[in-house]
C-alpha cells in the first residue's frame, strides 16, 4: 500500500464536499414568501395572502403542473377541521381563494396526480 | 407457493390455550407487509426479497384501514396500480392495517401442497390454514397504538417511542387475540434476513430485538394455533408483520 498523494487526497476531499450538493433534491427556500415543507421529493410552498391561500408544488426544482393534479387543503384550527378544494392555477400554482388560515393552524396539503392517482400529503403548522 | 421454511416451521409452543404443534414443514412462508413503492405506501406479499403478485391476491385481503394520530379511522382503500397494490387514504395516516385469509393447504405424501382442505384430499398427511396480518406505523411514535380487533396476531412496540437508530434495542409484545402470547417466533427482518433463527416471546409476550435497518424495517411473528375445523386442517398458522421506517441523514 502506498501513501496517497496530496492530489488524490484533495480529490477525495472535493468529492466528499460535493456529496451533499449532488444529493440535494431541490431548494427548500420559499420562492413566493410562504412556508415550505417536503414529502418525499415534492416541495410544497404554502402562501397566505389577502385574497386567500396559494400552494406551489415542485419536484427537484421543477414545477409540477397543477393541471395534472387535484388538491385539497385541510385546516385544523380552534378545534375545527375544514376541507377546501384547491383550484389548479397557472403553472404549478393552486388556489383556495378567500380562505383564511389563522396562526397556529395545522394545515395539510393533499395533492392527487390525476394520471396515476399517486397521493402526496404535506403538513404545515402555520406560524 | 410451496416454499418450505424450516426455520419458520420450528416447533412453537404457545401459552394461553394455544396448542404445541410440531412440524418440519409449512405450506408456505409468505407474509404481507407495508412498504413504500413509488412514493406511495403499498401492501406487499412475499418473503425476503421476493415481492410476489399481490394484485391477484388482492381479493383475499380484508379490512384495509388507515388511522390518524388519534387512532381514528381515515377512509382508506387498497388499489391495484400496475403490479403494485397501493394504499389510498383521504388524509395522512399514522398507521395502516390489513389482513389476509390465505386459506387451506393440504400436503400429500409426494410432498405437494394442494389448495384444499384435508377432507378433499384422500391421501392428505397434513393440512393447515394460513392467516396473515400487517400493521404499519408512520413516524417515530407508537403512542396509543391499540390492539386492533381484526389483527388476531399483532406485534406491538412496548415503548411509545420507536428507536431511531440502527442497532438500538426495541422491546416488542406479541398479542394473540389481544392478549400477550408466549413462544411466538419473532423475526427481526422479514425482508432482509428471512432465514434467521427467530427469537421467542417470554411469558408476558415480550421480546427484545435490535432494530435491523436504518431504513425500512419489517418485523415478523409467527404462531401456530389449534384447528377450529379439524376435518379440514390440523392447525392455523398466524403470521404478522410490523413495519416502520427509520429516517436517513438529511440530504
Amino acid at each position: 500500500m502506498t501513501a496517497a498523494s496530496p492530489f488524490k487526497i484533495a480529490l477525495a476531499a472535493l468529492a466528499l464536499s460535493c456529496g451533499s450538493v449532488a444529493l440535494a433534491h431541490g431548494s427548500m427556500r420559499p420562492q413566493h414568501g410562504g412556508m415550505v415543507a417536503m414529502s418525499g421529493e415534492v416541495v410544497v410552498e404554502l402562501v397566505r395572502g389577502p385574497g386567500g391561500v396559494s400552494v406551489y408544488a415542485t419536484e427537484e426544482d421543477e414545477p409540477l403542473a397543477a393541471s395534472g393534479m387535484t388538491g385539497k387543503l385541510t385546516v385544523m384550527a380552534r378545534g375545527r377541521k375544514t376541507d377546501t378544494p384547491l383550484v389548479p392555477g397557472p403553472g404549478n400554482r393552486f388556489d383556495a381563494r378567500g380562505l383564511r388560515v389563522p396562526p397556529g393552524a395545522q394545515v395539510t396539503v393533499a395533492l392527487v396526480n390525476t394520471a396515476n392517482r399517486a397521493r402526496t400529503f404535506v403538513n404545515f403548522t402555520v406560524r | 407457493m410451496k416454499t418450505i421454511s424450516r426455520l419458520f416451521a420450528a416447533s412453537l409452543t404457545a401459552a394461553g390455550g394455544i396448542a404445541s404443534l410440531v412440524s418440519a414443514t409449512t405450506a408456505q412462508a409468505h407474509a404481507i407487509w407495508f412498504a413504500e413503492r413509488g412514493t406511495q405506501l403499498a401492501l406487499i406479499y412475499g418473503v425476503g426479497a421476493d415481492d410476489l403478485d399481490i394484485v391477484k391476491r388482492l381479493p383475499l385481503v380484508k379490512d384495509p384501514a388507515g388511522y390518524d394520530a388519534q387512532w381514528q379511522k381515515v377512509p382508506t382503500t387498497l388499489r391495484a396500480a400496475g403490479p403494485v397494490v397501493v394504499v389510498d387514504s383521504e388524509a395522512p395516516i399514522t398507521a395502516a392495517t390489513a389482513w389476509m385469509d390465505y386459506g387451506m393447504w393440504t400436503k400429500t405424501p409426494d410432498g405437494e401442497w394442494h389448495k384444499k382442505g384435508r377432507d378433499e384430499v384422500p391421501t392428505a398427511i397434513f393440512a393447515e390454514r394460513t392467516m396473515k396480518y400487517a400493521v404499519h406505523l408512520e413516524g417515530a411514535s407508537a403512542k396509543g397504538l391499540p390492539a386492533f380487533p381484526d389483527q388476531t396476531l399483532q406485534i406491538m412496540p412496548v415503548e411509545d417511542a420507536i428507536p431511531q437508530k440502527i442497532g438500538d434495542p426495541i422491546k416488542l409484545r406479541v398479542l394473540y387475540r389481544g392478549k400477550p402470547v408466549a413462544d411466538a417466533a419473532v423475526f427481526h427482518d422479514f425482508v432482509g434476513d428471512p432465514d434467521q433463527t427467530p427469537a421467542k416471546t417470554a411469558a408476558d409476550g415480550t421480546v427484545t430485538i435490535n432494530v435491523r435497518n436504518q431504513g425500512h424495517n419489517v418485523i415478523g411473528a409467527i404462531l401456530f394455533g389449534p384447528s377450529d375445523q379439524p376435518t379440514k386442517y390440523d392447525r392455523i398458522e398466524y403470521r404478522a408483520t410490523l413495519s416502520f421506517t427509520l429516517p436517513h441523514l438529511p440530504e
